[in-house]
């Protein structure tokens, strides 16, 4: 029985699978960020690499999709892709059903999205507004008030809802699934303060525990969240002594490498970590752990790519690197893995030895160390 | 650069460029990496020794790790590819100095890198297939296994690169049990294979020069595994066996001051050279302890070891062998071996017992005691099948010499012509079991009377019988005997040659061989696929004079592969409880079909002298017969076995009535039409075992099965009728629910008896 953690090759976007060891699938995130038109694009075909892998399985669903906030780079297509239950023109032969939607509040309160996101909202809505088929995390007061204008109360969708600082409902360490989540972000103060959403701050940030053998591993989504919030997320989790909440085996980097996920300032080659943010990167990764970056390859030094204000942050990305080296783990770019010329998904098997970054065992036609002649005789 | 790489690698040789290399696999190797194909493995250098003969590649493999290590395996890990002129198979080895010693590597010379065993296949197969990309992932995969310790255990043997040619030496596995005095073994080389040292205790066997004496040492079992890396020298040898309790020096001394002196023996051993065997005691993953073996040849004789180790002079006087050795006078105990060089062998252990059931994956061995009757073809393959699979221990009952027509299909070999096959035939299962094998030549039915005795005791310490005689009476006899408690198997081939017969009793031994031979005719009466299966011989080979002195022609691939079926077909039969009686016939084409049944129950009736038997098969026939025809009687004839000899007829066969019959409410007049040719074609088909026994016929419903006043009359017309055949009249009533009754009349005897 193992887990399978799946992270495709989209340029700056995300889109992870997890396949659960009792053969449930969740997506976090889709974003197709492919331009068909360019043969050149390295990025993968996502909708063709997903329904290939669901056809195996004979399925047509996911049991989970977790859209950590609305950004496009993290909900791109997704109107394409899926069957949506509020609007006819999405549904129809081909689409791939989603029995869960996870969002952050953020998703159902925001005015004025567009495109992907408009479309993503108006699923959640459609679905909060039935009350089956979603979980929103966090409950700030606008979601209340937001509620009462389609004449329901809070309470009354009180268990679509949880809150940071909750595991998620329907998954646990000891079900088939062998796997629980834990959610650390959003706060719902954090958007009553604000007013605004800040999707990238108000994104879906969560540990994955995974239950294989006897033994737990861990791993970390952090979105694409940045040092501040880090910085609030250990302060409160420490506040809690609920430090175990923040130890992981497997990190999703935030916010495809970038320096401000580290600290404020880039610095010449290695960004320099806020107090919080080195904790949770040196002390709470265990041995061996995989860091992921869901990003572009990493610049050269120089570079007309190393001059570019977005991620990957070369200086950021030198930072994680000394992190894996301090603990005998590796750092892995989406679109570096297993090369820059033909980036391909990047899979990670968590069994009773934890977690291990699958580099030969996953490449087809992979021959038995030990095989045996053809022929007795 | 990942950290300091073995020494070995910057004395391997040059910096080359790959590109220029000659050698073809190295040159694919690093262009498929340098085509990036390849993911996570690097090169980083290629290098060539001075003689050109090797050429190494430097790769930098990507390891997939999990986070628990079962192996300190690196991230990455600084791996030699060495691929040499003649395109032999590369060696695989990891450069960093403290790799871990794990399962499933070659065994390298001391002072060597550890090399990684890759692949199972004989490089003669491998190369076949053999692509960059599928050397590369293999080097992955072993790494990635080694790290979650899914590689598993396997004897080391030497890196072909590295031991070309290397020497194998085989001993007994007795020599190596720990006890006080282990046998001394010589060991030789054959004229035509001089890289394989033959060991046996000395004395024993045939006659050789000895090449080499043997020296058998055994690790404590507290050492550190098996020995890492092979010593190159004496000393180096010693100075790693002290880790493992052996003080290898202390070994030698008082050997030597043992063996010195002019006698034969002692010019023997010490112009012999030293083989020195050491097993290393190991603990497998499945928790169990084996032997890990190690051995090593001295390029010296054993006296000039002696020499150098300052405990032995050569006999430079005049008295004695000038190729003798004198011991020292008060010598000093050398504490330090000299720095002679040595080579390492591989071991192995000759065939035994225990060899024979691990290689036919059982457990344990079997050693019930097996008492086999009959030395033919048959007897003799699957005896040395058995014995090959580590099976019984085994006494050979057999009053035939080997003569040269035998060895068409028989186990054993033109050396074997002219002695008795019983003799030859233990002899073999012997050398293969190590295990004593009783051969006793006697006529088993006949035999003489010094003989008897011996014969008696064997069969009644058998756990189990095999009748491989192909004799119709020794099976009986065997069936009968008492004082023997082991299940009978009978196995014969059919006369052409085309089936494979088993009868085998139960553990019960409530259904008898005799019983057996009953219900294997009726099979063959009743069974389509085996109407042939008796066909008589058409062509008999006479292979002497002598009228009775004729084989049958059956190739020995087919005697080959029928004996092999009857092999397992015993060790089949021995794991089921009750009886069986099986045949397997070969088509044309080799493809074998299976009838069989169980053991019937039988129903044994004493009338007099004489025993009827039959089983249920014969009660359900009648009564689907009779069933058949209510109200009506009906009636037809019995066939059967009759031994004479013991007084005993087995029904086989009901026969239906002929159509002339004529069968009312309260009669039954059975017909002729067809009879004569029904009854004769049994007869063939049985090739004349069985034959006509008497008449059956059925009462009605609600009758009782008394034989009527017409019943009496009948079997007095049958009483005339047999009595002329020198048999008793026999007649079956059948009734109600199957019940069967008896009737029976002879001269001397008239009785009847009911049985349902």
């Amino acid at each position: 029985m193992t887990a399978t953690l799946t992270f495709h090759p989209l340029g700056n976007a995300d889109c992870i699978r997890i396949d659960f060891a009792d053969g449930k699938k969740m997506l976090i995130d889709y974003a197709d960020m492919r331009n068909p038109n360019d043969p050149y694009d390295k990025r993968i075909d996502l909708p063709e690499e997903l329904k290939s892998d669901l056809r195996a399985a004979k399925r047509d669903y996911y049991d989970v999709v977790c859209f950590t906030h609305l950004d496009d780079d993290h909900c791109c297509g997704s109107g394409d892709f899926f069957w949506l239950d509020h609007a006819a023109k999405y549904q129809g032969e081909g689409r791939i059903k989603i029995n869960e939607l996870w969002v952050p509040a953020a998703a159902i309160l925001e005015d004025g999205c567009e495109d992907s996101a408009r479309i993503v909202r108006q699923e959640a809505r459609h679905r909060l507004r039935q009350g089956h088929g979603i979980r929103v995390f966090s409950r700030p007061k606008k979601l209340r008030e937001w509620l009462e204008k389609q004449g329901l109360t809070l309470e009354s969708r009180a268990h679509l809802i949880t809150d940071a600082g909750q595991t998620v409902p329907g998954f646990s360490k000891f079900g088939p699934e062998h796997a629980e989540f834990f959610i650390h972000s959003p706060f719902g103060w954090r958007q009553d303060d604000n007013g605004v959403v800040d999707r990238n701050q108000d994104s879906v940030v969560f540990q994955a525990t995974f239950l294989e053998g006897g033994r737990e591993t861990y791993a970390l989504f952090m979105s694409d969240i940045n040092y501040d919030s880090i910085d609030q997320i250990v302060i409160t989790t420490k506040r809690h002594g609920r430090e175990d909440r923040l130890l992981w085996d497997i990190f999703k980097i935030p916010h495809h490498c970038s320096y401000l996920s580290i600290g404020p300032n880039k610095g010449e080659d290695k960004t320099v970590p806020t107090e919080h943010v080195a904790w949770l990167c040196e002390t709470q990764g265990r041995d061996r752990h995989i860091m992921l970056s869901t990003s572009k390859p990493m610049p050269v030094k120089g570079s007309a790519e190393d001059d570019d204000v977005q991620p990957p942050h070369r200086q950021a990305g030198n930072y994680y690197k000394a992190v894996a080296r301090e603990a005998d783990g590796s750092f892995k770019v989406t679109m570096e893995t297993p090369s820059i010329a033909r980036p391909k998904p990047t899979k990670i098997e968590v069994n009773e030895r934890g977690a291990r970054l699958l580099m030969v065992s996953a490449a087809a036609g992979a021959a038995s160390i030990v095989s045996t002649p053809a022929r007795a005789g | 650069m990942s950290g300091i790489l073995h020494a070995w690698w910057a004395e391997f040789g040059e910096l080359i460029d790959v590109h220029a290399c000659a050698v073809d696999d190295a040159r694919r190797v690093a262009a498929h990496i340098n085509s990036g194909a390849a993911a996570s493995v690097a090169l980083i250098e290629a290098r060539r020794t001075a003689d050109g003969h090797l050429t190494g590649l430097l790769l930098e493999v990507e390891v997939e790790r999990p986070q628990d290590l079962a192996e300190p395996i690196r991230g990455i890990e600084p791996i030699a590819v060495i691929f040499d002129a003649e395109g032999n198979q590369p060696a695989v080895v990891a450069l960093r100095p403290d790799f871990p010693h794990t399962m499933h590597q070659n065994w390298m010379p001391e002072g060597m890198p550890r090399a990684l065993c890759i692949d199972d296949r004989p490089w003669d197969e491998a190369r076949l297939s053999f692509t960059p990309a599928d050397f590369l992932r293999r080097i992955q995969l072993w790494l990635a296994r080694a790290a979650r310790g899914e590689l598993h255990d396997r004897a080391q043997p030497l890196e072909p690169l590295f031991f070309k040619n290397a020497v194998t030496i085989i001993v007994p596995a007795a020599a190596l049990t720990s006890a006080e005095q282990p046998p001394e073994l010589v060991g030789f080389l054959r004229a035509e294979n001089e890289k394989v040292v033959i060991t046996q205790p000395a004395g024993t066997g045939p006659q050789h020069a000895p090449g080499f004496v043997v020296l058998t040492l055994r690790a404590s079992p507290q050492g550190m595994g098996r020995l890492r890396q092979a010593p190159k020298t004496l000393d180096t040898l010693a100075a790693q066996l002290q880790e493992y309790g052996i003080d290898l020096a202390r070994v030698l001394n008082e050997q030597f001051a043992g063996w010195a002196g002019l006698g034969n023996d002692a010019v023997r051993r010490l112009a012999a050279r030293l083989a020195l065997v050491i097993a290393f005691p190991v603990t497998g993953d499945d928790g169990q302890s084996a032997d890990d073996l190690r051995a090593f040849i001295t390029y010296d004789t054993a006296g000039d070891v002696g020499v150098a180790l300052g405990v032995l002079a050569a006999n430079n006087s005049e008295v004695g062998s000038s190729k003798g050795y004198v011991k020292l006078l008060a010598p000093a105990m050398a504490a330090a071996l000299p720095e002679l060089p040595i080579e390492p062998a591989d071991v192995h252990l000759a065939f035994e017992r225990r060899t024979g059931v691990a290689v036919s994956g059982q457990l344990e061995p079997d050693l019930r005691k097996s008492v086999l009757i009959g030395a033919g073809s048959l007897g003799s393959q699957l005896a040395v099948n058995l014995a090959r699979e580590g099976r019984f221990r085994w006494t050979v009952v057999d009053n035939d010499t080997l003569l040269p027509h035998n060895l068409a299909r028989h186990a054993l070999y033109p050396v074997d012509v002219g002695l008795p096959k019983s003799l030859a035939l233990a002899r073999r299962l012997e050398t293969l079991l190590c295990d004593q094998a009783v051969s006793i030549k006697a006529d088993f039915l006949a035999p003489a009377p010094d003989k008897r005795p011996q014969i008696d005791e064997q069969l009644a310490a058998g756990d189990l019988i095999i009748d491989a005689s192909a004799s119709v009476a020794v099976s009986r006899h065997l069936s009968d005997l008492e004082g023997a408690n082991g299940r009978r198997l009978s196995l014969f081939f059919n006369p052409s040659g085309t089936a494979i017969v088993l009868l085998a009793e139960g553990q019960q031994r409530d259904t008898t061989l005799r019983d057996l031979e009953a219900q294997y005719h009726r099979l063959i009466q009743t069974e389509t696929g085996l109407a042939h299966h008796l066909r008589p011989l058409t062509s008999a080979l006479r292979y002497s004079g002598s009228c009775r002195a004729v084989t049958n022609r059956i190739p020995a691939s087919r005697a080959a592969l029928m004996s092999a079926i009857a092999s397992q077909a015993v060790v089949d039969a021995l794991s089921t409880e009750g009886a069986q009686v099986r045949v397997w016939t070969l088509s044309d084409e080799n493809a074998v079909s299976l009838v069989g049944e169980a053991g019937q129950p039988v129903t044994r009736i004493a009338l007099g002298e004489w025993t009827v038997c039959y089983n249920q098969s014969l009660v359900q026939e009648i009564a689907a017969l009779r069933a058949a025809r209510l109200p009506n009687e009906t009636g037809g004839v019995l066939l059967g076995i009759v031994d004479t000899s013991r007084r005993s007829i087995h029904l086989v066969r009901a026969l239906p009535e002929p159509e002339d019959s004529s069968g009312t409410v309260t009669g039954f007049e059975r017909g002729v039409a067809g009879l004569a040719d029904a009854v004769n074609d049994a007869a063939e088909r049985s090739l004349h075992q069985i034959r006509y026994v008497g008449e059956w016929h059925s009462h009605p419903a609600g009758s009782s099965t008394r034989p009527s006043a017409t019943d009496i009359r009948q079997i007095l017309w049958l009483t005339a009728e047999l009595e002329s055949e020198g048999l008793p009249a026999l007649m079956l009533v059948a009734g109600d629910n199957g019940a069967l009754r008896v009737v029976f009349a002879g001269k001397h005897l008239a009785a009847s008896q009911a049985a349902s």
